[in-house]
Order: C-alpha cells, then structure tokens, then sequence
C-alpha cells in the first residue's frame, strides 16, 4: 500500500468515528442547548474533521467543517443560542460531510456542491440564527419510524420465535420508552421497563437489551418490539406510568402478528439476493479478524482486574497456614498476573498510529511556508496505552507545528549560519524503564529565552522583577504559562490560540511530564514522558510517621538497611557510600513536612533506606519502616486536590485504607 | 399522564427548600441537602502531606479517594473532636468532597422568603464571604454556607 | 385514612428523612427498623400498607428482607432506597418483587412520587 493509501483508508476511518460523534454529539445538544461539554465536544470532532480534510487537501470539507466550528465557536463564547434551526442546520452539514467522504471513496474527489449549504451557515453566523422554523411534531413521529426499522431489526431465529409464541390475536407493537433526563439509576429504571413489557406480553426484542440495560450501556431511549394481545392505549398508558418515563412513542405494526411471518420470508428471499450481490462486490476486500471494543469497556474490564488484585492481597493477607491454601494463592496470583497482562495487552497499541499522520502535515506546512523540513520517524512501533494515544495527537500536532513554524528556518537563513537548507525535525518514541519517552526534536533556531521574557511580561504572565530573578531554564518553561499562546489569529494551520500550555496539561493529566532544552541555533527538543501503563504497578509500600505510604517500583534502585556509623557529613549533608557512589540521604518526614521531629533516624540501630531514581541521580530516601512488595492500583485523588507536592496518586491496600503514592520525581 | 401534575405541584412548593443542618463549637450550619449526598461516620482518615492544615486527608468510599475538608479548621473555628464527628459529603461538578463537622443535627424545610435572611451582621466564626444567608426558626440562627466559595475560591495547593 | 408505612434504615439520620417527607406527604409512620431482620418482625406485626427498604444494614440486608417479607405476604408494596453506585442490588431487589426505588439523597418531590403511584394503581 502506497502512502497516499494508507493517509486515505486512515483519514476515511477517522472521519467516520468523528462524524458518528458529531451526530451523537448534536443530538445531545439539541437536548441540552447550554451544556459547554456538548459543545466542545462538537466543536473539537469538528476542529478535528477540518484538519485532516485540510491536510488531505480537500477544500469542500474543509470549508464545511471550518463554518460548523465557527458556529460552535460562536454558541461557546454565548453570541449565539442553539436553536431548533441551527441543529437542523448542523445535521443537514453533518449529511453533506457524509456525501462528500463517499464522493471521495467513489470518485477520489469531491463532487456534490455545498455552495448553497455554505450560505446558509453564513447566515446563521451573520443573523445568529433567528430565523425560527416551526417544531414539526410530523418530524419527531417520522423520526419514529425510521428510528424502529433500524433500532429492532429482527434476526430469524427472533422471527421464528415470535411466530412460535403467537395464539392469533395479538399485534406487534414498536414502542420507543423516552427515560426523563434526571433519571436516576437509569439501567435499574431501564429493567423495570423490561419487566413491564414482558407483563404485558412476548418481549420480542429490546435495544439496549437486558444486559446493555443492566451495565448502563445506553442512552435515554429503549426501543421494544412487543407481542401483545392488549391496547395500544392500554400498552402506552402502563409504560407511561413508571416514574421517570418521560414520554412513550408506539407504533402499531400494520400487519398482524400472525401473517407476520409470511411475509416477512418473502423479504428475507429479497435480502438473500441483495447479500449475495454485495459480497460478491466485496470479494476483494480483506476483512482482518479482529473486534472493535469500545474504550470503556476495557476500563471497566480493568477496574474489575484492580478489585480482584485488592482481594487477592487481602486473602494473602490472612496467612493460613495450610497447603491448600498455599495452593490456591499461587494460582490466584498466576490467574491475576496473566489476566492483568492480557487486559494490558489488549490496550496497548502502536504509536505509529498517530505519527503516521504526521508526514503529510509536515510536507504541507513547509511548503506554504518556504521552509524545506525532513522529518523523521523513530521507534513508530512503541507500543503505549490505547487512552494515551487518543490524547496524544493533539499535544504532538502542536509541538510540530511550533517547530515548522516558529523553529526551522528559512533556506536563505539557514544557509547564512552554515546549516543546509533542509531543516530536521526527528520524532523519536521509545521505551525507558516503565515510561513512554516521546521527543520532537528540530535542528532550528532555538528558543530566544530574551525574546520569551519579553513577550511573557508584554503578556502579563509575569512582571520585570519576576524576570530578573529567574534563571535561564525557568525562562524557557515560561512557553508553558497560559496566556503565552503563540498566535492569536485563526488559520487553518495553527488554530485558535490553542498554546503550549495545553500541551502540558493534557501531558499532566495523563501523569506524565513534558521538558523543552534549547539552544540558540542549534536547536529545540521537546521531551514528553508518559507511564507506559494506566492504573496498576508494582510497589514498595513503606511507613513514614505511622501511615503506609507506596513508592512505584519504578523509581527504586534498590533497598538498605544501614546503621547510624554508616552516615558520613559531605558540606552540612548526610550522606553514605554505596558501591563508591556518595548517596546523600533525605528524610521522608521532611519531604513531605510531616509535623515530627526531624533528624531521630540517628538513633536507631537499623535506619530503612529506599535508594530513588530522582531525576537522573540516587537520593537515599530514609523511612520508617520498609513493608512488603505490592501490586497497586493507582487512584487519583480527584479533582479537588490537585498538584500535591510529592504525591501523585493514592491506592487502596488490602484493609481498604488509604495509602498515598509518593512521588519521587522531584525529591531533594 | 400524571407526570406533568406533579411538576406543576413542584412549582408551587419552590419556595420551600431542605437543609441538612449540622454542629460546629455549638453554632449550627447548614448546607443545601441537593448538594449533599450521604453521610458517613468517620473512619480511617489518611493525611495528605504538603495540603493546608484544613484538608483532613482522604478516605476510601467504596474504592474512590475522597478528600475530606475539616470545616472547624477551615472557619479557624478551635473545637474539640467527639464522638459525634460525621463526614456529610457532597457533589459538586464531579467531585466527591467529605466534610468533617462536629455534629448532625436534623434536615429541616425552610421557607426561602419567609425564613431566609441575606446574612446580617451575626456574631459568627464564619467569614461574611462563605455565608449565603441565614435561616431563622423561632430563636434558632442557622449559617446556610456557601459551598462553591468556601470551598473552591481558594483552592488548596502544595505549599 | 392516612397509609401506614415502615421505615427501614441502619442509619437514624436517613430515617428521620424520610420520615419527615412522608408525613409532609400525608403519610403515616408506624415503626422504624434497623436491620432486615427486625423489618420482618415488625412487618409480621404491624402489617404495614408499604415499606421503605434500605438496602445495605447489619443482620440481613434490604434484599433478603425484602425476599422474606414477600414469602409472608406477597401483595406487600416495598419501595428500595438506593445510593448511587448500588444499581446491580436494585435490580435484584426488583427481581425479588420490590415495587420501586428512589435514590439517595432524596428528593422529597420523587420519593412522594414513587409512594403515590403505588397507590393509585
């Protein structure tokens, strides 16, 4: 498969996952008109859509797709208020998307004219969208209709069954069951609906069905077919009266039940032919065997791996002495350290993924900047989590585009400082220990730290005296600050003053880290660093100040117990030698200022030391006890204690405490 | 279908609404029971170092962290601890704070126009800024707090 | 004449709630439980019109209760009284043939909701 292949089939399967948000996404909308989430979403699923037609270089889509931003853009900034219209509008767009990707597919470029369709979001970005067109209650019912032949089909055993469970005067009934938006406990409402419609008579078939209902796996509407000999009003009238049931949509079938069967054959014979023909013309594609999960599921498949790990170590705990028991444990943790593995497995995938969109950018972007850039590719098989890709893209889009834009020079400048003319960007993933280390690095003009100052104190981030007392590195991460977003106006290249500081948030909300080195025309390299893996980890759980605190496996070197005699003073600090390394120590209890006196360590016989990797060094990190080796599962501590010096997490041990996840990184 | 009858009903009611009122050094308080979602006895609250002296630490909720909020040392209020500590937690725009009060006192039905006063100039240990009225019964004065500012105007950082 | 309820509870403050909202609502009180087993007790005695059923207690939980409260009298009208995050024990209970649930905290508007409709019906 050529390139340009291999861009298309990833471009067709990306914007078809994007336009399914998109109409999920304004559909929700139309529901909840104010609701910024719903908004965003819209608008970056959009923003998303624009960007790679832009890249692909079709300028319909682009055009379609940068209006429908425009209006989310304006809907979020509250110039302009959702309206029945303006949904309307947005879906007939969301169709023409749809047109113009199957134009592509089928003639390689786009054909349908969207001219007329662009003037109409115009207008609604010129008029705010007031022209008001009347709420058609024939739409909804419509909607109805369609939404039951797509929502129940039947499968032939379903069918068969139906027919087996006839006595001859029931009808078939297509009931939509609306479930109220502040519902509570929505799968435990969506089972007593299922309980009624089987009183009521032969539950045929439900969308959600029992299980999807039961994992709350479904939005606010069930869809039932049900066989039933009473009313219509009656069936309406009984859905209708379970709390939080919103509205109820019925629909009769015109035939009755029993004839059903008849006919139905008859179209089956129709659909058989209508199959054959389509594989035939689907002979050639090759379908991989594989199954599409969706994300949510594996998380939870994972949290259940967390809870039977926690189990697992409580039932350790018990410490029965017997060889069954013995027996068991060892299995169990045979059976949970596979399992975890497998799930862990399944989530990972490469990262090629994204960087392969890359390429095209870079040859676009260079080019309508007269810049000659060559980019390349490392370590593309790196394999990470699933979930930290779908967040990567856009941190990484950025940090390339700063380098083609603001880090490359021109050929003309670049051959005045003795470079070549062809600049390099090098975009490196590999693995390291437990952690993802992704770089862009770009042999450009380096990051001018006087400029940075300049622009953040012209920006407010920081004053002059700030910046007289900060040192050349703190200059530099001042690219991070928000509000030190680098272009304000909106193109298609560099969006709308998205700035690095996203970058690092999104990077910090994955747990990992992102570092910028630079130097005058030399260079820039960005570095961002991630947990190779989410939620669980080995390790070490320890005592500080009587609480049981984990340190990740990860981060130790290695363990000691050492006696007083053994620490030396080196300039005021304590330190000991360890293999003819000089290891200065730290007291944990100091780290964290725990309100205890510090220094008692001196006096015990045996001081507990937990030798760290802290940020490239060994750091002895004494504490008061060593406890045992665990598998973790790594909670966050939520929103509303965020950024807690040297702590990054907690986790649950086995007499379901608490115990904090201490956070190396930066100790000492 | 009765659904909308009892909307209406609601409507009527509006100006009645339910606090879980609570103890603090023997002042009561209260905050909004749709805020409020359960309340726990104390447990095992494990610190978080590097958090200021009013966050307690966290505990374990059925398997999610929660940070529990001491409201004595968030007012700068100095009381004993007793037995009747309680955590009341509450929701607010996904998260899952604790509260730690003195006592739990009752839920109660106030009238929004008849009973609730902007907060006046009361002798409390509580900062103007964090009130959002008073509720007056009879001889009672209960501090209806105002949740989002006391909690998430000065958000709690490493020090 | 004003429905008899029993209120179910292990917690004193989540009974004084509901209490206070059914009466409000025109309701009688006529005994409160801790556990599940004196709910079965009490049930036995005072034959109440509806039962308010907490789902986690000491000595038998809201299920088992509601399971044996049914075998003695399979008309009796239960309503659950869940928390969030308690779904899979709900649908349980409404296997086992309690009648309805609310959700704690509650809201006084959807707990007289779910008891009315019950006896309407």
């Amino acid at each position: 498969m050529d390139n340009r292949e291999q861009y298309l089939q990833m471009f067709f399967d990306e914007s078809a996952e994007y336009l399914q948000q998109l109409n999920e996404n304004v559909l929700l909308l139309e529901e909840n008109p104010d609701d910024e989430e719903i908004i965003n979403a819209v608008f970056r699923a959009a923003h998303s859509v624009k960007g790679m037609s832009a890249t692909m270089g079709y300028e319909r889509l682009t055009d379609l797709t940068h209006r429908i931003e425009n209006i989310l853009a304006k809907v979020r900034n509250k110039e302009l208020q959702i309206n029945e219209h303006i949904i309307d509008t947005l879906f007939s767009g969301l169709d023409y998307i749809k047109t113009l990707l199957d134009d592509i597919r089928a003639n390689g470029e786009e054909v349908t004219d969207v001219s007329t369709y662009l003037r109409k979001l115009e207008e609604i970005l010129e008029n705010g969208g007031v022209i008001q067109e009347p709420v058609g209650a024939d739409r909804k019912a419509k909607a109805g209709q369609q939404d039951f032949n797509a929502m129940l089909t039947l499968t032939e055993e379903e069918k068969e069954e139906i027919y087996n469970k006839m006595t001859g005067d029931e009808s078939v009934y297509n009931i939509k069951v609306i479930l109220a938006q502040d519902c509570l406990l929505k799968n435990v409402r969506g089972y007593m609906i299922l309980k009624k419609a089987q009183e009521l008579g032969y539950l045929a078939k439900s969308n959600p069905d029992q299980r999807e209902i039961e994992d709350e796996d479904f939005g606010d509407s069930i869809y039932i077919k049900l066989v039933s000999s009473l009313k219509e009003k009656q069936i309406n009238q009984e859905f209708a009266d379970i709390i939080d049931v919103a509205e109820v949509i019925i629909h009769k079938e015109d035939k009755q039940a029993k004839v059903v069967k008849e006919i139905e054959k008859e179209e089956k014979k129709i659909q058989v032919d209508n199959n054959k023909k389509l594989r035939e013309g689907l002979s050639n594609i090759q379908v991989s065997p594989t199954v599409r999960v969706d994300i949510k599921k594996l998380d939870n498949l994972m949290n259940m791996v967390g809870e039977l790990l926690i189990n697992k170590t409580r039932l350790e705990g018990l410490n029965i002495q017997s060889d069954v028991y013995q027996d068991i444990i060892q299995q169990l943790d045979r059976v949970t350290q596979d399992l975890h593995h497998i799930v862990m497995q399944i989530r990972m995938v490469p990262i090629g993924g994204i960087f392969n969109r890359f390429p095209r950018m870079v040859r676009d972007l260079s080019k309508e900047l007269n810049k000659e850039i060559d980019l390349v590719i490392e370590g593309a098989d790196t394999e990470l989590d699933r979930s930290l890709i779908d967040e990567l893209g856009d941190p990484l889009m950025h940090i390339l585009r700063n380098s083609i834009d603001h880090g490359i020079e021109t050929p003309e400048v670049r051959k005045e400082k003795g470079k070549s003319p062809a600049g390099t960007i090098l975009l490196r993933a590999y693995q390291k220990g437990s952690e993802i280390i992704i770089e862009v690095e770009d042999d450009g003009a380096g990051i001018d730290t006087d400029r940075v100052v300049e622009k953040a104190i012209q920006k407010g981030v920081i004053t002059a005296d700030d910046a007289r007392q900060m040192e050349e590195r703190d200059k530099l991460n001042l690219i991070f600050q928000p509000g030190f977003s680098t272009s304000e106006e909106v193109t298609d290249i560099s969006g709308r003053g998205v700035g690095m500081d996203v970058v690092r948030n999104v990077v910090e909300a994955l747990d990992g880290q992102v570092f910028v080195e630079s130097e005058l025309d030399v260079g820039t390299r960005f570095t961002i660093s991630l947990p190779l893996t989410l939620a669980i980890t080995q390790a070490l759980m320890v005592v500080i100040n009587n609480e049981v605190y984990a340190i990740p496996l990860s981060s130790i070197s290695e363990t000691l117990l050492i006696s007083p005699d053994e620490i030396m003073q080196v300039r005021g600090q304590d330190v000991i030698l360890l293999r003819e390394n000089t290891i200065p120590l730290v007291e944990a209890a100091r780290q964290l200022n725990l309100p205890v006196e510090y220094g008692k360590y001196k006096e015990y016989e045996e001081i507990p030391v937990v030798i760290i990797k802290s940020a490239e060094r060994l750091v002895g990190l004494i504490v008061d006890e060593l406890l045992n080796q665990q598998e973790i599962v790594i909670k966050s501590l939520g929103k509303y204690l965020i950024n807690i010096k040297n702590i990054s997490g907690a986790t649950i041990v086995g007499d379901g405490d608490v115990a904090l996840i201490l956070d190396v990184r930066n100790i000492a | 279908m009765d659904y909308t009858l009892r909307e209406n009903e609601i409507m009527e009611d509006s100006e009645r609404k339910q606090v879980v009122v609570f103890e603090l050094a023997d002042e009561e308080y209260a905050v909004d029971i749709t805020q409020s979602k359960q309340i726990i006895k104390v447990s095992k609250i494990t610190p978080v170092p590097n958090t200021p002296a009013y966050v307690r630490g966290v505990i374990n909720l059925r398997g999610q962290i929660v940070p529990v909020v001491d409201l004595r040392k968030r007012f700068g209020i100095n009381s004993g601890t007793g037995e009747k500590e309680r955590i009341i937690t509450i929701e607010y725009e996904d998260m899952l704070i604790g509260l730690l009060v003195d006592d739990i006192k009752e839920v109660l039905w106030y009238d929004t126009e008849k009973e609730l006063e902007s907060a006046p100039e009361i002798d409390t240990a509580v900062r103007q800024d964090y009130i959002k009225g008073v509720i007056k019964k009879g001889k009672r004065l209960i501090v209806l707090i105002d949740l989002e500012k006391l909690l998430f105007e000065n958000r709690p950082v490493s020090a | 004449m004003s429905k008899r309820v029993l209120v179910v509870d292990d917690a004193a403050f989540m009974r004084m709630m509901i209490k206070n909202i059914l009466i409000d609502g025109g309701y009688e009180i006529v005994g409160e439980a801790e556990t599940g087993r004196d709910a079965i007790e009490l049930y036995k005695e005072l034959k109440p019109d509806l039962v308010t059923m907490d789902i986690t207690m000491p000595e038998m939980d809201g299920i088992d209760a509601v399971k044996e409260i049914l075998e003695f009298d399979k008309d009796a009208k239960i309503i659950m009284c869940s928390a969030m995050g308690q779904q899979a024990m709900v649908i349980d209970a409404i296997q086992a043939g309690a009648k309805d649930f609310v959700v704690k905290p509650f809201k006084p508007d959807r707990v007289l909701a779910a008891v009315n409709k019950l006896f309407n019906e």
